[in-house]
């Protein structure tokens, strides 16, 4: 059991870490495509060890209802596959319409 | 967040992520599991809503 806390813990530890990560690179980069270069893997990371360590969590302590767990393994996958292909569509949105990339030496966007 | 409409879709990708993350977290923590409903339906709606708006911008109207 305690073994499985502590593991449950570093999944906590390390999504929050992700989350965070993401959050900075948010809001420091210079450009709107830098900018979804750091969440678009961070945050999808960072969710998707939150979930899992839950799930664990789960299966461990409430091992007698695993609807809870089909439910939230539904959700990590879906995340998983939906958050990168939705900042690939904004950022082809964005090249389209002529939004130029930024350059070494340019002014923040 | 940030000049330009792009910039605000993308916060709002983002937020909505992390929204899903405390969802399910506040759904352990109150010992509620119908909040996990809520998380994937919020998923989902994020998903869809920034896909749209990827597309209205793209081609300036969304049927045709």
């Amino acid at each position: 059991m305690v073994i499985i806390d502590g593991i449950v813990t570093l999944f906590l530890a390390g999504g929050l870490f992700f989350t965070f990560v993401g959050s900075i690179g948010l809001l420091r980069f210079p450009d709107f495509y830098t900018r979804l270069h750091a969440t678009g893997k961070c945050d999808t990371l960072g969710a998707g060890l939150i979930i899992l360590g839950l799930i664990l969590y789960h299966l461990v302590h409430y091992s007698e209802s695993f609807l809870v767990a089909a439910k939230l393994s539904f959700l990590m996958l879906f995340i998983f596959i939906a958050n990168p292909t939705a900042t690939h569509a904004i950022m082809k949105a964005a090249y389209q319409t002529g939004l130029v990339p930024w350059k070494l030496g340019d002014e923040r966007k | 967040m940030g000049p330009g409409v792009f910039n605000r879709v993308a916060a709002v990708n983002v937020i909505g992520t992390k929204t899903i993350a405390l969802l399910v977290l506040i759904g352990y923590y109150t010992e509620r599991p119908y909040f996990f409903d809520i998380a994937l339906l919020y998923a989902m709606l994020n998903f869809i809503g920034t896909l749209v708006f990827a597309r209205y911008l793209e081609r300036g109207e969304l049927w045709s």
